[in-house]
């Protein structure tokens, strides 16, 4: 029996200097649990997703935190994969329900990153890289932007074509007050930015943001606005981008995508809307071609064509996606569920995509070496 | 600051291109380093002539294309430390 | 008191040098003073300076130029008895250069090694520590290394010449063949403060008009002719000579105090068109007249360093090399210009 998402909620994602770790765990565990309409009695695990608590704050041991500020008796831990540690966490979550282990799991998705000036943060994500490209003096712009050139050149794309990705999710995100960058943008203004690492300017780049989301995943009940996990899968890949077999994909996308549709027992066009991980224009460009909603090269083409927006056959990143609703580390997985949820219940106001019935997020570790994917459906 | 201990552990691994051949397979010009680099430089992936991926700093200014032939040379790479142990590495110099 | 005993089982088995490409033209720094550039140029006798990439060091240039010794000496690097490198500007006060340097080369664990510093003689020095061992029979094989990225504070006078460079020469015993024999050293030294560099301080300080005479011409012209009346050798004996190149005056006054030809001192005389890369300066002259020589032709090298000493080596050229396969002056042949900002940018990520 597949476990239900009873409960979401999300913080506002952005700069947000009044709150710290505890705080944005603690706003997202109760908005999460008073819209599933759950005591905190009734909750049998919680997993936290973060990346650089213990880095940046020399914060570890999550779980004890969130169970400790909730007042929740119930044991906790940290999961962590980087960027896809809120994927991973639901994951776990959805694992230890069909074990039979938890009745009911809390999953919260936090990240506080404005603590520290740019440049540390730049380096800090790199820890989802390797050694060798830390070594290198590589960023995490200039690994996807190694990407993006072979690109170019393979499929004779070019600046331009992304730019209409980061213009897409700024449209959506400015139908979603908790977004961090809640307004329109045009393919001027994101070829004018300046460039961070050739070819991607700083508008094909996820912000740095602070923000929280929070998920109770249980056994299926009776609420009207449970949505069923149909699927949720796991795969990984060299973490190092010189272990890739190829530059133009991500294989780990790839592989957890057909499992996960193998397990749901749907074809990739059924997908109604979904939220992938854009950390880059190129990324979501490689995502849905990785998950089979158009062919390798064609993505940009159909992205500039409507395809993926909200109108389109298949709306990618009503939320806003990872550039415009903002890309705590930790939380995206987690809040990538929360927008698919709140489609699914018709709850989407100004960027609801009409009868959503299936869902699907897909959340990135690093360039790729984890890779996680979950299909939601209408009950 | 970096482990010692780390940095003479990795010593073989830090120059296993040096003198070694390769072409470019994807590079990007770095123009804000992360904490510890400075400056704007050019990374490459290589893949060496066994087949292997790697990737490092490209030498000088100028652009590569696409296939250019490179050849590992020993500098000083990593994170800057002013009291840390220095990591002597390659980096790639276009032939 | 040294013997100056002729050294009867030492030879020169290889050498290299590396220069890196960049130049920075004595104009371009002295457009950024406001100076008349051209007068400066004929007052020093020197164009333009070789610098350093923002991520070389002593290490990497030794290596450069162990490995070319290496490669000309046709010697696996195990063989190799001792790795001495002389700079004064060793990357660390405490770790030695001279084990990174053997390590990257694969010399192996056997071999004697500690820094050397003697401002822009600890080289040669180096070298005549590893004859030594080699006439004594400690050892069959040694690398001698003089390398340097020359420091200099913006705005002084030594900012024109202070240069980078390494110069790699392995002497050897019977065991192998020499490309050169060598016949004798000696040593001239004293307590001179002409240019010195504290503990801790960034860049060196020098004493100005006294780095003449009493240090530079002293040391070199009587460290020479003392060196000649014990060796019995006549200074119109040599063929070719080196002298430290401090600048592109110094060494040709001093020659010609000497008695020596200019004829005789071009060929290695790399200063006009590189600068001053202390330690490995009179080493690279050395390097060129060795790659480029004759058989039978004999050398007279002295280098000298501040603080104050010379060293001499006089040597016999037994093997030429052929032109197609010299190394040095095709390296100096590619050069890049850079502009003083330029220049300040490398200085500045370098020491970071």
């Amino acid at each position: 029996m597949n476990p239900v998402i009873r409960g979401v909620y999300q913080t506002r994602f952005g700069e947000l200097w009044d709150e710290g770790i505890k705080e944005l765990i603690l706003e997202a565990g109760k908005g999460a649990m008073k819209d599933a309409g759950v005591k905190v009695e009734e909750i049998d695990l919680v997993l936290v997703s973060n990346m650089l608590g213990s880095r940046f704050e020399n914060q570890g041991h999550l779980g004890a935190m969130a169970t400790s500020l909730l007042g929740i008796k119930a044991g906790g831990l940290r999961v962590e994969g980087a960027c896809a540690s809120g994927g991973l966490a639901v994951n776990q979550a959805v694992t230890a329900i069909k074990a039979g282990e938890a009745k009911t799991v809390l999953v919260i998705g936090v990240e506080k990153m404005t603590d520290k000036r740019v440049e540390e943060v730049t380096q800090g994500l790199m820890g989802a890289a390797s050694e060798e490209e830390r070594r290198a003096g590589l960023s995490f712009v200039g690994l996807y932007a190694l990407m993006a050139r072979k690109y170019f050149k393979e499929f004779g794309a070019g600046k331009k074509d992304l730019a209409y990705v980061a213009v897409k999710n700024h449209s959506h995100a400015s139908m979603n007050p908790k977004a961090q960058f809640p307004f329109e943008i045009d393919v001027d203004k994101v070829l004018g930015s300046f460039c961070v690492a050739e070819p991607l300017g700083l508008f094909d780049c996820a912000p740095i943001t602070d923000g929280a989301a929070g998920l109770v995943i249980s056994k299926k009940g009776k609420d009207k606005r449970e949505v069923e996990i149909l699927a949720s899968k796991v795969a990984t890949d060299s973490p190092s981008l010189t272990g890739r077999k190829s530059l133009l994909e991500l294989e780990a996308t790839k592989i957890a995508g057909k499992k996960a549709y193998k397990e749901a027992e749907i074809k990739p066009d059924e997908i109604d809307m979904a939220e992938v991980h854009d950390c880059f224009t190129i990324a979501e460009v490689l995502a849905i071609e990785d998950l089979g909603w158009v062919k390798k090269g064609e993505g940009f083409k159909a992205v500039k064509k409507g395809e993926f927006s909200l109108g389109g056959r298949l709306p990618v990143n009503l939320s806003g996606g990872l550039k415009a609703c903002g890309h705590p580390v930790g939380a995206t997985g987690v809040k990538q569920m929360v927008e698919v949820v709140t489609q699914l219940r018709g709850e989407a106001g100004g960027r609801q995509k009409k009868q959503a019935r299936l869902g699907l997020t897909h959340n990135i570790g690093g360039t790729g070496g984890t890779a996680v994917v979950h299909i939601l459906k209408k009950l | 600051m970096k482990s010692a201990v780390k940095i003479w552990r990795e010593k073989e691994e830090r120059l296993e291109s040096l003198d070694k051949l390769g072409k470019v397979v994807s590079w990007t010009r770095i123009l804000e380093a992360p904490a510890g680099f400075e400056g704007v430089y050019i990374v490459v992936m290589v893949e060496m002539r066994k087949g292997k991926r790697v990737v490092g700093e490209l030498i000088g200014k100028k652009e590569p294309e696409f296939g250019a032939r490179v050849k590992g040379v020993l500098r000083r790479i990593g994170k800057r430390d002013k009291a840390g142990v220095i990591e002597y590495g390659v980096k790639f110099k276009l032939i | 008191m040294i013997n100056y005993k002729q050294f009867t089982k030492v030879g020169v088995v290889g050498v290299g040098g590396y220069v890196p490409k960049y130049r920075l033209r004595v104009e371009e720094v002295a457009k950024s003073r406001g100076k008349d550039g051209k007068k400066i140029v004929g007052s020093l006798g020197v164009e333009q300076k070789a610098v350093g990439d923002k991520d070389e060091d002593t290490v990497s240039l030794g290596v450069e130029a162990g490995r070319r010794a290496l490669k000309r000496a046709e010697v696996r690097a195990n063989k190799l008895g001792a790795v001495l490198v002389g700079s004064e500007s060793h990357p660390y006060a405490v770790k030695p250069t001279g084990s990174m340097v053997a390590e990257i080369l694969g010399v192996g664990n056997e071999y004697i090694t500690a820094d050397l510093e003697f401002a822009c003689k600890a080289g040669t020095t180096g070298m005549a520590m590893i004859a030594g061992m080699i006439e004594a029979g400690m050892i069959d094989l040694g690398l001698a290394i003089g390398a340097d990225v020359a420091q200099s504070q913006p705005g002084d006078a030594l900012e024109f010449t202070a240069a980078a460079g390494a110069a790699g020469v392995i002497l050897g015993s019977k065991k192998y063949s020499w490309l050169a024999e060598l016949n004798y050293f000696g040593s001239f030294n004293s307590d001179t403060p002409d240019f010195w560099r504290r503990e801790g301080e960034k860049y060196p300080k020098h004493a100005g008009r006294f780095t003449g005479e009493p240090a530079y011409f002293k040391h070199v012209v009587e460290g020479t002719r003392r060196f000649l009346r014990k060796t019995k050798e006549k200074i119109r004996e040599f063929d070719q000579v080196v002298l430290h190149m401090p600048n592109g005056k110094f060494p040709k006054r001093a020659g010609q105090r000497l008695g020596v030809e200019w004829e005789k001192m071009e060929k290695g005389f790399l200063v006009r068109e590189m600068g001053n890369p202390y330690s490995s300066s009179a080493m690279l002259g050395l390097v060129k007249v060795v790659e480029e020589g004759e058989r039978g032709e004999k050398i007279l090298m002295t280098s000298y360093g501040s603080g104050a000493g010379s060293d001499s080596f006089s040597m016999k050229i037994k093997k030429k090399i052929d032109e197609k396969k010299t190394d040095l002056a095709g390296q100096l042949a590619q050069v890049e210009q850079i502009s003083y900002a330029e220049y300040l940018k490398l200085m500045r990520e370098r020491s970071l």
